[in-house]
């Protein structure tokens, strides 16, 4: 139990810590490289709930996926546009007021209205129940995701296809 | 599946212009306008015809009297704005028509599905089927920086506030255990806390989508540099859309904390009735004016929502129905003067009377119904709304709507003087679209109609309350 709770602390100062840096940063690079030390940390969180396939399926789309993109558009871009992308943060002050306020109303509520729990065990392997949920119960809210994929991907080729 | 049966025909109304514009390279120029608008009309006429009721995946999804409602509004609205890009789509980009429709009947068929959702992940779903190609219609002349800028804006707020709305759906979900709404009811009774921040930062995402006061920002910098015709549509359906599914989640799912979320909608409700109404005021740019008086309007709509009796879910079906046919309206004049004189500022109204005596009296009808004259039933929409809030003593806020519908008629009334009394700058005669023409006589006809009788659409909207509420 209290091994659990360390490990908590450390990942969680991890985020908290990488997650100001994916803010604050100048440098755009330096910027993305902490938003993937969140995604990694975020997914070694889900593995100490025991969602061994969410915490996969998060390092391949958004370490692997994600990151990856961002860092190619930022490559691009610097080269079209022939200078350095830095990234302005006007509203630091502004900012750290709202997050702090709704952070310390998300605390209180738990604190106030939620009784510490110990986690239960799943009565059968996660990664299986996903699947029968996925396929069964919400398999037509999955088989239309394909519509907005297929509309997102239209859209971006009206966007960026160049025109004479 | 037959319960879908609408959404499936615009998907495959979708496809086949798909196909249309592989096989008919040399004609498209004026095909796919037709065959959209053509098939839109039918489905429309369909949808009066054959009414299937039940649900579907053990009751995530329904087909109920509410829902079909809103189906046959989307419809409506979604053959409106296809008559209104007839020509416009082959003049501004003959080569991107066949995406502009697709995209544009793929989010008409999101708004289908949302407004039968029941049911948490289908709910969001579909929500983003409808608002993907709606960020890219919005910059679809891309070529100008303020349709570039309009879009970027839109498609910022509005994933941000999908964001809200997620992390909403999951303390909702962490506290009640189920995305069924009807189970949320069930345990929402003894629930306080976090459910209450999940419904907090669910109302504050969909206010974004509507577009309530303070979540507004986005509206009249979008409304400007969108294509005109798009507008159109974007000004009201998607905001149908976004009742549709705060009156399920509000009403079906968390009624039981009514005394927790009813007194942030009440705020919600003042600030853009005074806000919308005020910023309106000084505006030089009929778009602008029309976004800031459409904040407006969804303030008086939530002051039905916000009303907890079925006398008031009645009401707000009227307000959006009338507001739908006068806002699009509006808008569609707004881009046929815009193709004559390339501008959208008030000085190109000056003398429209002498000039396009027609479209000026057609605009004027607008104006006043927005503005609630009696008899156009832009009056009754107003009077009902006011009605059902006096019922539950909420005089503050019926006070607040009165006098600012009087502040409203002034700036509705200044277009109407630049119309009607200001000499004309020019002797040119607006363009003769016919396609336009038809849709603004389609927005006008309604408001004349249930403007003199509106008995047979107030009992129709009676009958689709009572199902929430005896």
């Amino acid at each position: 139990m209290k091994g659990s709770l360390v490990l908590f602390l450390i990942l969680g100062l991890g985020i908290i810590a990488s997650g100001l840096g994916v803010a604050l940063l100048r440098n755009l690079f330096h910027s993305v490289l902490a938003l993937a030390l969140v995604l990694i940390l975020t997914s070694a969180l889900y593995l100490t709930l025991q969602a061994e396939f969410v915490a996969m399926v998060q390092i391949l789309l958004y370490t692997g996926g994600v990151v990856t993109l961002v860092v190619f558009a930022i490559m691009l871009t610097q080269k079209l546009a022939g200078s350095k992308l830095t990234q302005m943060s006007r509203s630091v002050f502004k900012g750290f007021v709202i997050s702090a306020a709704m952070a310390s109303l998300i605390i209180y509520l738990i604190l106030k209205y939620q009784k510490p729990t110990t986690p239960q065990a799943f009565p059968q392997e996660l990664t299986y129940s996903l699947a029968q949920l996925l396929l069964n119960e919400f398999v037509f809210p999955f088989e239309i995701l394909t519509l907005a994929l297929l509309a997102a991907l239209i859209g971006a080729l009206v966007l960026a296809r160049e025109e004479n | 599946m037959k319960i879908f049966y609408l959404e499936i025909l615009v998907l495959a109304l979708a496809f086949l212009i798909f196909v249309v514009d592989l096989v008919f390279k040399k004609q498209r120029a004026n095909l796919i306008p037709w065959v959209v608008s053509v098939g839109l009309f039918f489905i429309l006429g369909l949808s009066f015809i054959y009414k299937p009721q039940g649900s579907f995946f053990s009751g995530a999804a329904v087909s109920d009297s509410l829902a079909l409602f809103f189906k046959k509004l989307f419809l409506m609205a979604g053959f409106i704005s296809s008559l209104g890009v007839f020509s416009f789509a082959p003049e501004r980009f003959s080569k991107r028509q066949m995406e502009y429709f697709f995209l544009l009947l793929v989010s008409l068929s999101g708004m289908m599905l949302v407004s039968g959702a029941k049911e948490l992940i289908f709910l969001f779903v579909s929500f983003e089927i409808m608002s993907f190609p709606l960020y890219v219609l919005a910059g679809f002349l891309k070529k100008e920086a303020f349709s570039v800028e309009a879009a970027l804006k839109f498609f910022l707020l509005g994933t941000v506030s999908s964001a809200l709305i997620l992390y909403g759906f999951s303390f909702v979900y962490g506290m009640t255990g189920s995305t069924y709404l009807d189970k949320i009811n069930t345990a929402a009774g003894n629930l306080s806390g976090l459910f209450y921040l999940g419904i907090s930062l669910i109302l504050a995402g969909f206010c974004f989508k509507i577009a309530a006061v303070p979540f507004h920002m986005w509206v009249p910098d979008t409304y400007q540099g969108a294509p005109t015709p798009f507008v159109a549509f974007l000004s009201v359906a998607p905001k149908a859309a976004g009742f549709v599914v705060l009156l399920r989640l509000f009403w079906e799912g968390f009624l039981p904390a009514q005394n927790f979320w009813r007194p942030q909608m009440i705020l919600l409700s003042a600030l853009s009735m005074i806000v919308g109404n005020l910023l309106a005021l000084p505006q030089k740019n009929i778009k602008r004016l029309l976004a800031y008086s459409g904040i407006a309007h969804i303030g008086y709509a939530l002051l039905g929502l916000l009303v907890v009796t079925h006398y008031g879910i009645s009401m707000l079906l009227f307000y959006l129905a009338i507001y739908l046919f006068a806002n699009m309206g509006a808008f569609l004049i707004v881009e046929l003067v815009y193709r004559t004189q390339k501008s959208d500022e008030l000085e190109a109204y000056a003398g429209l009377a002498q000039r396009s005596p027609l479209v000026a009296l057609c605009l004027l009808l607008f104006l006043l119904s927005l503005g609630g004259i009696p008899f156009l039933a832009g009056f009754w929409a107003k009077l009902y709304i006011f009605l059902a809030a006096a019922q539950q003593k909420l005089w503050g806020l019926v006070f607040l709507g009165a006098v600012l519908s009087v502040v409203a008629l002034f700036y509705y009334l200044k277009i109407a003087r630049v119309m009607y009394i200001q000499a004309p700058l020019t002797a040119e005669r607006l363009v003769n679209n016919k396609a336009i023409l038809i849709s603004i006589i389609l927005t006008v006809i309604p408001l004349l109609i249930f403007g003199l009788y509106p008995k047979p659409l107030v009992e129709l909207v009676n009958q689709i309350a009572r199902q929430f509420l005896p």
